[in-house]
């Protein structure tokens, strides 16, 4: 391999890793309007793009090792681990999802009776009664979770605001 | 609200991205994306697949408390409590800009909304003319709809009525009667007094939503305007 190609795909895996992080960003972020296909796209590069960035990453490096033995110009080494560095630092955010960061599940969520709840009785809240089995979801708290994985009655259900 | 089970597995859900403003959940257990204004997975393993809506109404506590005395309340997490929203949240988030254009319906995209679905209609009913009224009586479809406001003045509630007890109307004092059989009728849809007592309407989930929002997906979708 001509050093010259090693330097192209060495550009080219730096590339395919900034797209797996950046595109579902540049989506998916809030107010903007989605289009279906591009919100399609990116919910694939969502799932898809850590495990291809991580192979990016890895050839990354096995280019780098290679450079490194065949040239002595301290540019080109310095140049390549820049390159290599950045690949691994888009590989890491492609991994990121920035809303799950931001919007906690509030995992075991914990429940108390009504009696000794306390919240102001103007407040809303979100009731349900699934086999009999009442409860309640305040709004200012679902406001800020959104999602509750619960169980209520036996079954399995996602309380979301 | 959802049934987070699809072909007998539990999914654990996750607030993973947004859509046109609402939001989109991935599941842990097979990384697929949903949608949550209609419990649609749109891409993964899962896409196509439609979650079970579990009914649930949005009530004050206090009329909730009432109804549910042995109910349990979801605590708020101490953890993040400090960054929970002042009350007053909606209401600011009603300035918030939107992306979707609702210029053409005639009616402001940040409209608060109780929209309802049956057998492929849907009609968005303006919270705060279903609040000002408080009892309304609409056909949808073949189906007869009752919206009723508690006696908080904040909760509402939707029902299905069959025949027999089709002309509802309120007291001055606030009571729901039907005038064809002259029973009274609680909050809950049950009629507690005359020839349908024991009687319980049909509860309707309403799905309460910006306008913008249950237009995109209820494009068909017309708005309550009596």
């Amino acid at each position: 391999m001509k050093i010259r190609t090693e330097w192209l795909i060495l550009g080219a895996l730096l590339v395919t890793a900034f797209l797996c992080s950046a595109y579902p960003m540049y989506v998916i972020r809030p107010f903007r309007a989605q289009q279906a296909t591009e919100l399609s796209i990116a919910l694939v590069v969502k799932r898809w793009g850590p495990g291809l960035a991580i192979v990016c990453s890895l050839t990354s490096l096995a280019l780098l090792v290679l450079l490194w033995r065949r040239t002595l110009s301290l540019w080109s080494r310095v140049g390549g681990s820049v390159i290599f560095t950045f690949t691994v630092l888009f590989t890491v955010l492609s991994y990121v999802n920035v809303y799950e960061q931001m919007f906690h599940p509030a995992p075991g969520a914990r429940f108390i009776t009504a009696a000794n709840a306390k919240v102001d009785a103007a407040d809303m809240v979100l009731a349900v009664s699934v086999s009999g089995q009442p409860r309640a979801y305040p709004i200012r708290t679902m406001g800020y979770h959104h999602i509750i994985n619960d169980r209520v009655g036996g079954v399995p259900i996602v309380a979301t605001y | 609200m959802w049934r987070r089970e699809i072909d007998g597995r539990s999914l654990t859900f996750h607030l993973a991205g947004i859509n046109n403003q609402n939001f989109l959940m991935r599941d842990e257990e097979t990384g697929s994306f949903w949608q949550q204004i209609n419990g649609k997975a749109v891409s993964g393993p899962m896409a196509g697949k439609q979650l079970e809506l579990i009914h649930c109404d949005e009530l004050t506590f206090g009329l909730w408390r009432g109804e549910n005395p042995q109910g349990t309340v979801l605590l708020p997490v101490a953890k993040f409590e400090k960054q929970y929203e002042p009350k007053d949240w909606e209401r600011r988030m009603l300035k918030a800009p939107t992306v979707v254009d609702t210029t053409k319906t005639g009616t402001a995209a940040r409209t608060l909304m109780l929209g309802i679905e049956l057998d492929g209609v849907s009609r968005a009913y303006p919270l705060a003319r279903v609040l000002e009224q408080k009892l309304v009586l609409d056909n949808l479809g073949s189906h007869r709809i009752i919206l009723v406001v508690g006696p908080d003045g904040k909760s509402v509630r939707a029902f299905e009525s069959s025949a027999g007890e089709v002309d509802f109307y309120r007291t001055p004092s606030g009571v729901l009667m039907d005038s064809a059989t002259g029973s009274e009728w609680n909050f809950i849809g049950c009629a507690t007094s005359g020839k349908s007592a024991g009687r319980c309407l049909k509860p309707l989930t309403t799905i309460k939503d910006y306008w913008f929002d249950w237009h995109l997906y209820h494009p068909k979708s017309t708005v309550y305007s009596h």
